[in-house]
Protein backbone atom coordinates (compact mmCIF):
# COMPACT_ATOMS: atom_id res chain seq x y z
CA UNK A 1 0.00 0.00 0.00
CA UNK A 2 2.84 2.50 0.94
CA UNK A 3 4.65 1.51 -2.11
CA UNK A 4 1.42 2.38 -4.28
CA UNK A 5 1.49 5.97 -2.31
CA UNK A 6 5.16 6.07 -3.52
CA UNK A 7 4.59 5.37 -7.47
CA UNK A 8 1.86 8.10 -7.41
CA UNK A 9 4.06 11.11 -8.25
CA UNK A 10 6.47 8.93 -10.69
CA UNK A 11 2.75 8.32 -12.37
CA UNK A 12 1.97 12.25 -12.56
CA UNK A 13 5.70 12.76 -13.91
CA UNK A 14 4.58 10.28 -16.36
CA UNK A 15 1.58 11.89 -17.58
CA UNK A 16 3.05 15.22 -17.98
CA UNK A 17 5.44 13.74 -20.04
CA UNK A 18 2.59 12.09 -22.22
CA UNK A 19 1.05 15.86 -21.81
CA UNK A 20 4.14 17.84 -23.47
CA UNK A 21 4.54 15.17 -25.98
CA UNK A 22 0.60 15.38 -27.14
CA UNK A 23 0.94 19.80 -27.04
CA UNK A 24 4.47 19.40 -28.47
CA UNK A 25 3.54 17.07 -31.51
CA UNK A 26 -0.25 19.20 -32.33
CA UNK A 27 1.79 22.70 -32.23
CA UNK A 28 4.38 21.33 -34.27
CA UNK A 29 2.08 20.91 -37.26
CA UNK A 30 1.28 24.86 -37.04
CA UNK A 31 4.59 26.57 -38.58
CA UNK A 32 4.60 24.59 -41.86
CA UNK A 33 2.14 25.77 -43.99
CA UNK A 34 2.74 29.79 -44.75
CA UNK A 35 6.65 30.18 -45.54
CA UNK A 36 6.74 27.68 -48.11
CA UNK A 37 4.40 29.72 -50.33
CA UNK A 38 6.53 33.31 -49.63
CA UNK A 39 9.38 31.21 -50.30
CA UNK A 40 8.19 29.79 -53.71
CA UNK A 41 7.59 33.75 -54.42
CA UNK A 42 10.73 34.65 -53.59
CA UNK A 43 11.86 31.90 -55.67
CA UNK A 44 10.06 32.88 -58.78
CA UNK A 45 10.65 36.25 -58.41
CA UNK A 46 14.92 35.88 -57.95
CA UNK A 47 14.67 33.27 -61.07
CA UNK A 48 12.98 35.91 -63.31
CA UNK A 49 15.54 38.53 -62.37
CA UNK A 50 18.37 36.23 -62.42
CA UNK A 51 17.00 35.09 -66.63
CA UNK A 52 16.94 38.29 -67.44
CA UNK A 53 20.61 39.19 -66.16
CA UNK A 54 21.76 36.50 -67.89
CA UNK A 55 20.05 37.38 -71.30
CA UNK A 56 21.21 40.87 -70.59
CA UNK A 57 25.00 40.27 -70.20
CA UNK A 58 27.26 41.97 -73.37
CA UNK A 59 24.09 43.85 -73.69
CA UNK A 60 22.31 41.20 -75.99
CA UNK A 61 18.99 42.30 -74.06
CA UNK A 62 18.83 45.79 -75.19
CA UNK A 63 20.17 44.77 -78.80
CA UNK A 64 17.37 42.71 -78.97
CA UNK A 65 14.82 45.65 -77.98
CA UNK A 66 16.24 48.24 -79.90
CA UNK A 67 15.74 45.85 -82.78
CA UNK A 68 12.14 44.88 -81.87
CA UNK A 69 12.73 41.35 -82.11
CA UNK A 70 10.18 40.44 -79.86
CA UNK A 71 9.92 37.08 -81.63
CA UNK A 72 13.29 36.13 -80.69
CA UNK A 73 13.08 37.22 -77.26
CA UNK A 74 9.56 35.28 -76.38
CA UNK A 75 12.16 32.58 -77.52
CA UNK A 76 14.92 33.32 -75.09
CA UNK A 77 12.96 33.68 -72.49
CA UNK A 78 10.83 30.39 -73.26
CA UNK A 79 14.13 28.43 -73.57
CA UNK A 80 15.06 29.77 -70.02
CA UNK A 81 12.19 28.31 -68.02
CA UNK A 82 10.70 24.91 -67.50
CA UNK A 83 7.29 24.36 -69.65
CA UNK A 84 5.76 23.97 -66.01
CA UNK A 85 6.38 27.82 -65.68
CA UNK A 86 3.75 30.61 -67.54
CA UNK A 87 5.52 34.04 -68.14
CA UNK A 88 4.24 37.33 -69.68
CA UNK A 89 6.70 40.05 -70.83
CA UNK A 90 6.23 43.61 -71.16
CA UNK A 91 8.97 46.19 -72.45
CA UNK A 92 8.22 49.74 -71.63
CA UNK A 93 10.61 53.01 -72.49
CA UNK A 94 11.81 55.53 -69.47
CA UNK A 95 8.19 56.82 -69.88
CA UNK A 96 6.52 53.73 -69.29
CA UNK A 97 4.96 53.64 -72.79
CA UNK A 98 4.78 49.90 -73.73
CA UNK A 99 7.39 48.56 -76.32
CA UNK A 100 6.72 45.13 -77.45
CA UNK A 101 3.53 45.24 -80.56
CA UNK A 102 2.86 41.76 -79.77
CA UNK A 103 2.55 39.63 -76.99
CA UNK A 104 5.52 38.02 -75.40
CA UNK A 105 3.90 35.53 -73.66
CA UNK A 106 4.07 31.43 -72.89
CA UNK A 107 -0.18 31.41 -73.18
CA UNK A 108 -3.00 31.72 -70.92
CA UNK A 109 -1.99 32.18 -67.34
CA UNK A 110 -3.39 29.16 -65.22
CA UNK A 111 -1.85 29.39 -62.28
CA UNK A 112 -3.42 30.87 -58.75
CA UNK A 113 -0.64 33.16 -57.66
CA UNK A 114 1.38 35.62 -60.27
CA UNK A 115 4.85 37.10 -59.84
CA UNK A 116 5.80 40.42 -61.06
CA UNK A 117 9.25 41.47 -61.77
CA UNK A 118 11.06 44.63 -62.78
CA UNK A 119 13.92 44.72 -64.37
CA UNK A 120 15.84 47.93 -65.43
CA UNK A 121 17.86 47.56 -68.63
CA UNK A 122 20.36 50.03 -69.75
CA UNK A 123 21.60 49.48 -73.41
CA UNK A 124 24.84 49.50 -74.43
CA UNK A 125 24.81 51.78 -77.28
CA UNK A 126 26.67 55.28 -77.72
CA UNK A 127 22.97 56.21 -77.80
CA UNK A 128 21.79 55.73 -74.23
CA UNK A 129 18.51 54.03 -73.83
CA UNK A 130 16.74 52.62 -70.39
CA UNK A 131 14.10 50.25 -71.00
CA UNK A 132 11.89 48.76 -67.93
CA UNK A 133 10.92 44.93 -68.62
CA UNK A 134 8.04 43.47 -66.41
CA UNK A 135 8.00 39.96 -66.34
CA UNK A 136 5.36 37.40 -64.55
CA UNK A 137 5.86 34.25 -63.79
CA UNK A 138 3.66 31.84 -62.60
CA UNK A 139 3.68 27.84 -61.31
CA UNK A 140 1.39 26.13 -64.01
CA UNK A 141 -0.56 23.82 -61.45
CA UNK B 1 -1.50 16.80 8.46
CA UNK B 2 -4.16 18.13 6.01
CA UNK B 3 -1.78 20.69 4.81
CA UNK B 4 0.94 18.44 3.80
CA UNK B 5 -1.96 16.14 1.83
CA UNK B 6 -2.87 19.30 0.19
CA UNK B 7 1.06 19.86 -1.15
CA UNK B 8 1.18 16.21 -1.74
CA UNK B 9 -1.29 15.97 -4.02
CA UNK B 10 -0.37 19.47 -6.02
CA UNK B 11 3.18 18.10 -6.87
CA UNK B 12 1.62 16.74 -10.18
CA UNK B 13 0.12 19.77 -11.10
CA UNK B 14 3.09 21.79 -10.99
CA UNK B 15 5.11 19.14 -12.88
CA UNK B 16 2.18 19.40 -15.83
CA UNK B 17 2.34 22.93 -15.77
CA UNK B 18 6.25 23.03 -15.69
CA UNK B 19 6.41 20.50 -18.47
CA UNK B 20 3.95 22.88 -20.23
CA UNK B 21 6.13 26.07 -19.80
CA UNK B 22 9.29 24.30 -20.82
CA UNK B 23 7.43 22.75 -23.90
CA UNK B 24 6.37 26.41 -25.06
CA UNK B 25 9.60 27.59 -24.52
CA UNK B 26 11.24 25.07 -26.68
CA UNK B 27 8.45 25.74 -29.44
CA UNK B 28 9.03 28.96 -29.65
CA UNK B 29 12.29 28.74 -29.91
CA UNK B 30 12.67 26.26 -32.65
CA UNK B 31 9.66 28.51 -34.39
CA UNK B 32 11.94 31.54 -34.23
CA UNK B 33 15.18 30.23 -35.40
CA UNK B 34 12.70 28.28 -38.32
CA UNK B 35 11.87 31.53 -39.46
CA UNK B 36 14.94 33.67 -39.00
CA UNK B 37 16.59 30.98 -41.35
CA UNK B 38 13.73 31.09 -43.92
CA UNK B 39 13.96 35.12 -44.19
CA UNK B 40 17.68 34.83 -44.55
CA UNK B 41 17.71 32.32 -47.32
CA UNK B 42 14.95 33.98 -49.15
CA UNK B 43 15.84 37.34 -48.52
CA UNK B 44 19.76 36.79 -49.48
CA UNK B 45 18.80 35.26 -52.93
CA UNK B 46 16.45 38.50 -53.51
CA UNK B 47 19.39 40.70 -52.57
CA UNK B 48 21.96 38.51 -54.61
CA UNK B 49 19.78 38.72 -57.78
CA UNK B 50 18.73 42.56 -57.86
CA UNK B 51 22.54 43.43 -56.91
CA UNK B 52 23.71 41.53 -59.57
CA UNK B 53 21.27 43.09 -61.71
CA UNK B 54 21.60 46.64 -60.60
CA UNK B 55 25.78 46.23 -61.31
CA UNK B 56 25.24 45.18 -64.72
CA UNK B 57 22.89 47.85 -65.69
CA UNK B 58 25.57 49.96 -64.11
CA UNK B 59 28.38 48.61 -66.31
CA UNK B 60 26.10 48.66 -69.37
CA UNK B 61 25.86 52.52 -68.67
CA UNK B 62 29.88 53.14 -68.38
CA UNK B 63 30.18 51.09 -71.53
CA UNK B 64 27.90 53.08 -73.15
CA UNK B 65 28.70 56.01 -72.03
CA UNK B 66 32.42 55.32 -73.20
CA UNK B 67 31.32 54.51 -76.77
CA UNK B 68 30.06 58.25 -76.50
CA UNK B 69 33.13 60.00 -75.34
CA UNK B 70 35.37 58.08 -77.07
CA UNK B 71 33.82 58.38 -80.32
CA UNK B 72 33.98 62.75 -79.69
CA UNK B 73 30.79 63.08 -77.45
CA UNK B 74 31.17 65.20 -74.27
CA UNK B 75 32.23 63.53 -71.23
CA UNK B 76 29.64 64.96 -69.35
CA UNK B 77 27.63 62.15 -70.69
CA UNK B 78 28.84 59.34 -68.10
CA UNK B 79 27.64 61.30 -65.05
CA UNK B 80 24.32 62.18 -67.20
CA UNK B 81 23.76 58.79 -68.24
CA UNK B 82 24.72 57.26 -64.70
CA UNK B 83 22.17 59.93 -63.30
CA UNK B 84 19.77 58.67 -65.25
CA UNK B 85 20.18 55.00 -64.03
CA UNK B 86 19.84 55.92 -60.47
CA UNK B 87 16.47 57.74 -61.08
CA UNK B 88 14.97 54.91 -62.54
CA UNK B 89 16.13 52.66 -59.96
CA UNK B 90 15.21 54.51 -57.14
CA UNK B 91 11.52 54.90 -59.20
CA UNK B 92 11.41 51.55 -60.61
CA UNK B 93 12.75 49.90 -56.94
CA UNK B 94 12.55 46.39 -57.63
CA UNK B 95 10.00 46.01 -54.88
CA UNK B 96 12.45 47.49 -52.40
CA UNK B 97 13.88 51.24 -51.44
CA UNK B 98 16.95 50.49 -53.86
CA UNK B 99 19.32 53.50 -53.98
CA UNK B 100 22.40 53.71 -56.50
CA UNK B 101 25.29 56.38 -55.84
CA UNK B 102 28.39 56.85 -57.79
CA UNK B 103 32.01 58.76 -57.75
CA UNK B 104 33.35 59.31 -61.14
CA UNK B 105 37.27 58.75 -60.19
CA UNK B 106 39.09 61.74 -61.02
CA UNK B 107 42.37 59.92 -60.17
CA UNK B 108 45.05 60.79 -62.68
CA UNK B 109 45.09 60.29 -65.79
CA UNK B 110 40.99 60.10 -65.26
CA UNK B 111 38.75 63.51 -65.46
CA UNK B 112 35.68 63.48 -64.54
CA UNK B 113 35.59 59.22 -64.97
CA UNK B 114 36.80 58.47 -68.24
CA UNK B 115 40.36 58.57 -69.60
CA UNK B 116 40.86 58.69 -73.59
CA UNK B 117 44.78 58.85 -75.13
CA UNK B 118 44.15 61.03 -78.20
CA UNK B 119 42.57 64.43 -78.52
CA UNK B 120 40.27 65.95 -81.53
CA UNK B 121 41.45 68.78 -83.71
CA UNK B 122 38.90 68.08 -86.52
CA UNK B 123 41.29 64.67 -86.92
CA UNK B 124 42.49 62.20 -84.24
CA UNK B 125 45.77 63.04 -82.27
CA UNK B 126 47.01 60.66 -79.96
CA UNK B 127 48.44 62.38 -76.79
CA UNK B 128 51.54 60.07 -77.25
CA UNK B 129 52.95 58.08 -80.32
CA UNK B 130 53.98 55.06 -78.75
CA UNK B 131 51.67 52.68 -80.21
CA UNK B 132 49.68 52.37 -77.21
CA UNK B 133 45.69 53.98 -77.21
CA UNK B 134 44.18 53.68 -74.58
CA UNK B 135 39.64 54.43 -73.85
CA UNK B 136 38.91 54.10 -69.82
CA UNK B 137 36.52 54.72 -67.58
CA UNK B 138 36.50 54.43 -63.90
CA UNK B 139 33.46 54.74 -61.58
CA UNK B 140 32.69 53.78 -57.93
CA UNK B 141 29.42 52.53 -56.66
CA UNK B 142 27.52 52.11 -53.90
CA UNK B 143 23.73 50.41 -53.73
CA UNK B 144 22.04 50.29 -50.79
CA UNK B 145 18.40 48.50 -49.93
CA UNK B 146 16.57 48.63 -47.36
CA UNK B 147 13.00 46.52 -47.37
CA UNK B 148 10.82 45.26 -44.96
CA UNK B 149 13.09 42.47 -43.40
CA UNK B 150 16.78 43.04 -44.47
CA UNK B 151 18.76 46.05 -45.33
CA UNK B 152 21.76 45.52 -47.41
CA UNK B 153 24.95 48.10 -48.97
CA UNK B 154 27.34 47.08 -51.67
CA UNK B 155 30.32 49.13 -52.54
CA UNK B 156 32.34 48.55 -56.02
CA UNK B 157 34.11 49.92 -58.70
CA UNK B 158 33.80 49.26 -62.75
CA UNK B 159 36.87 49.58 -64.75
CA UNK B 160 35.96 49.50 -68.60
CA UNK B 161 39.17 49.96 -70.39
CA UNK B 162 39.90 49.10 -74.46
CA UNK B 163 43.69 49.40 -74.99
CA UNK B 164 45.17 48.85 -78.08
CA UNK B 165 48.62 48.39 -78.65
CA UNK B 166 50.24 48.81 -82.65
CA UNK B 167 53.95 48.01 -83.74
CA UNK B 168 55.07 48.45 -87.05
CA UNK B 169 58.17 46.74 -88.61
CA UNK B 170 59.45 48.03 -92.13
CA UNK B 171 60.80 46.04 -95.26
CA UNK B 172 61.87 48.71 -97.50
CA UNK B 173 64.95 48.70 -100.14
CA UNK B 174 64.40 49.18 -104.14
CA UNK B 175 61.60 46.59 -104.91
CA UNK B 176 59.76 46.28 -101.34
CA UNK B 177 57.90 48.71 -99.45
CA UNK B 178 55.83 46.90 -97.32
CA UNK B 179 54.71 47.81 -93.43
CA UNK B 180 54.33 44.90 -90.93
CA UNK B 181 51.72 45.78 -88.89
CA UNK B 182 50.82 44.27 -85.58
CA UNK B 183 48.24 45.07 -83.25
CA UNK B 184 46.52 43.70 -80.19
CA UNK B 185 43.14 44.74 -78.91
CA UNK B 186 42.35 43.98 -75.14
CA UNK B 187 39.25 44.64 -73.09
CA UNK B 188 39.64 44.86 -69.42
CA UNK B 189 42.99 42.97 -70.23
CA UNK B 190 41.23 40.38 -71.97
CA UNK B 191 42.02 39.50 -75.47
CA UNK B 192 39.50 41.36 -77.93
CA UNK B 193 38.26 41.85 -81.30
CA UNK B 194 38.12 44.65 -84.10
CA UNK B 195 34.87 45.84 -84.89
CA UNK B 196 36.30 47.95 -87.46
CA UNK B 197 39.57 49.34 -88.26
CA UNK B 198 41.00 51.96 -90.25
CA UNK B 199 45.51 52.42 -91.03
CA UNK B 200 46.87 55.29 -92.58
CA UNK B 201 50.43 56.43 -92.76
CA UNK B 202 52.39 59.44 -93.20
CA UNK B 203 55.64 58.89 -94.73
CA UNK B 204 57.54 62.46 -94.15
CA UNK B 205 57.02 64.73 -91.05
CA UNK B 206 53.93 66.86 -91.00
CA UNK B 207 53.16 65.10 -94.31
CA UNK B 208 50.03 63.98 -95.69
CA UNK B 209 47.69 61.15 -94.22
CA UNK B 210 47.35 58.34 -96.72
CA UNK B 211 44.68 56.22 -95.96
CA UNK B 212 45.58 52.38 -96.53
CA UNK B 213 43.09 51.22 -98.95
CA UNK B 214 41.24 47.84 -97.28
CA UNK B 215 41.68 45.47 -100.16
CA UNK B 216 45.55 46.17 -100.14
CA UNK B 217 45.30 45.55 -96.18
CA UNK B 218 46.34 42.11 -96.01
CA UNK B 219 45.12 40.57 -92.25
CA UNK B 220 45.69 37.80 -90.46
CA UNK B 221 43.79 36.88 -86.81
CA UNK B 222 46.61 35.39 -85.03
CA UNK B 223 44.67 34.64 -81.70
CA UNK B 224 44.75 36.48 -78.06
CA UNK B 225 43.26 39.48 -79.56
CA UNK B 226 46.35 39.78 -81.89
CA UNK B 227 46.19 40.80 -85.77
CA UNK B 228 48.56 40.69 -87.89
CA UNK B 229 48.41 42.93 -91.11
CA UNK B 230 50.76 44.15 -93.70
CA UNK B 231 50.55 46.89 -96.79
CA UNK B 232 52.73 48.95 -99.01
CA UNK B 233 53.86 52.12 -97.86
CA UNK B 234 57.24 53.93 -99.48
CA UNK B 235 59.21 55.96 -97.05
CA UNK B 236 62.87 56.76 -96.76
CA UNK B 237 63.61 57.92 -93.20
CA UNK B 238 60.46 58.74 -91.27
CA UNK B 239 56.89 56.54 -91.17
CA UNK B 240 54.15 57.11 -88.91
CA UNK B 241 51.06 54.68 -88.92
CA UNK B 242 47.94 55.62 -86.84
CA UNK B 243 45.45 52.69 -86.09
CA UNK B 244 42.11 53.58 -85.90
CA UNK B 245 39.68 50.63 -84.65
CA UNK B 246 36.31 49.97 -82.68
CA UNK B 247 35.80 47.13 -80.61
CA UNK B 248 32.73 45.10 -80.58
CA UNK B 249 31.04 47.47 -77.56
CA UNK B 250 32.04 50.36 -80.00
CA UNK B 251 34.31 51.76 -78.09
CA UNK B 252 37.18 53.67 -80.41
CA UNK B 253 40.60 53.70 -80.04
CA UNK B 254 43.66 55.52 -81.61
CA UNK B 255 47.00 54.57 -81.65
CA UNK B 256 50.06 55.98 -83.71
CA UNK B 257 53.92 54.23 -84.40
CA UNK B 258 56.51 55.84 -85.57
CA UNK B 259 59.54 54.48 -87.03
CA UNK B 260 62.84 56.97 -88.04
CA UNK B 261 65.77 56.19 -89.12
CA UNK B 262 67.76 55.73 -93.07
CA UNK B 263 66.62 52.61 -94.39
CA UNK B 264 67.07 52.77 -97.92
Amino acid sequence: MRLLNDNKGQIRIIEAFFASVLILSSLALIPSGTPITNSDTQVLSSTATHVLTALDSDGFLSTLIENSSWTTLRECVESAFSPSIWFNLTVFNDNMQQMNDIQISSGNAVGQTIVSTEYVCASVNRDYNIYIIRLQLSTVS
Amino acid sequence: MKRKRVRSSNSGQALIVTSLVITMLLLSTAYYVFEIKTDVATGQAADDSTFASIKLSSVNTVISALANVSNGGDNSVLSTDLNELASTIENQSYGENSNLQFTLSNVSPYQNGTWISWESNGTWIPLESNGTAISSACVSFLINFSGPSTTYSSQYETNVTTTLNSNIEYAGNETENNVNLTCTMLNENEPASFSDITVLYQNETDGPWFQVDPSNLQMNYNGNGTYLMSFEAYAQNFLQVSVQAHDLRGIFVVANTTLTGDWT
